[in-house]
């Protein structure tokens, strides 16, 4: 007969173990998507970089190509899920129609579209971290420093250096959380 | 009185079978990753996944992947459903004990 103590015991074990298997599960999930906006991002800054006065058609083109190939994976990758995969493309519809209404209000110049991107991102995986796991937290925290440290040192460079460390940070934390 | 379901009720496998959960049915976890999760010896773990796989609770497939062996295991449907009851039975005696 099994004790009432020792069957909550089992049962908070039990707990921990589907809370490791849903982090994986989520980081696994998850991955995919940080190669492609890393990929984005990196081509997409590459290319205001070489070419800042096309900077209204790039940005705008590499942005909505990740939107698009992350759509498309989100549709693809839903095969045999459980989760409700359209809230992914919802999201980002949110997210666009804020982007619109908070650039009508107060109007940016490139600099600071290419720095909001990131920061954006940044807040959406660190307080989806809170929730998820905290190597989403750490992902936000780390392009959030580097974005800014960017934006305030490295003037000149800027949009390279958001290439390096933003995109290309991306894809790398991609393969971390591959390996979770 | 119901008794735990014995294959489960043993501490690695509870840990095999709870973290397998959560993955979609379709989904295969590579043995070096569950090794990882699970927090246990390559040998232990091998052990309790050849027991669960003789139950029926998951299966297990062996292919190569850049040219390097390669073991996933799944989660089968029965696998689940015992899970399910066994959590439940786990449940009723907390719930009874705080009834009383």
């Amino acid at each position: 007969m099994l004790e009432p103590r020792e069957a909550a015991a089992i049962l908070k074990s039990a707990e921990i173990s589907q809370r490791h298997g849903i982090e994986s599960y989520q980081y696994n999930r998850c991955a995919p998507y940080l190669y492609i906006w890393g990929m984005a991002w990196m081509v997409g800054y590459l290319g205001c970089a070489a070419k800042p006065d096309q900077f209204d058609t790039i940005m705008p083109l590499a942005m909505w190509s990740g939107i698009v190939a992350s759509v498309i994976w989100s549709i693809a990758g839903a095969k045999g899920s459980r989760r409700l995969d359209w809230r992914i493309a919802a999201s980002f519809l949110v997210m666009w129609i804020f982007t619109y209404g908070l650039f009508a209000i107060l109007p940016p110049n490139p600099r600071v579209i290419a720095a909001y991107f990131p920061l954006l991102f940044s807040a959406i995986y660190a307080g989806v971290g809170l929730w998820v796991g905290l190597r989403y937290v750490a992902i936000g925290a780390g392009l959030a420093a580097a974005t800014l440290c960017g934006y305030f040192l490295f003037e000149n460079f800027f949009f390279v250096w958001m290439a390096l460390f933003g995109g290309a940070s991306l894809i790398l934390t991609g393969f971390w959380l591959k390996r979770a | 009185m119901e008794q735990p379901d014995p294959i489960i009720h043993q501490p690695v496998r509870l840990k095999i079978i709870a973290t397998l959960e959560p993955f979609p049915r379709t989904d295969k976890v590579e043995f070096v990753k569950l090794r990882k999760l699970v927090g246990t010896s390559e040998g232990n773990l091998s052990i309790h996944l050849q027991t669960l796989e003789q139950s029926g609770y998951l299966t297990i497939e062996k292919d190569f992947a850049d040219n390097k062996p390669r073991t996933r295991v799944k989660l089968s449907r029965e696998g689940r459903q015992a899970y399910g009851h066994y959590i439940e039975f786990l449940r009723e005696i907390v719930a009874d004990y705080r009834q009383n």
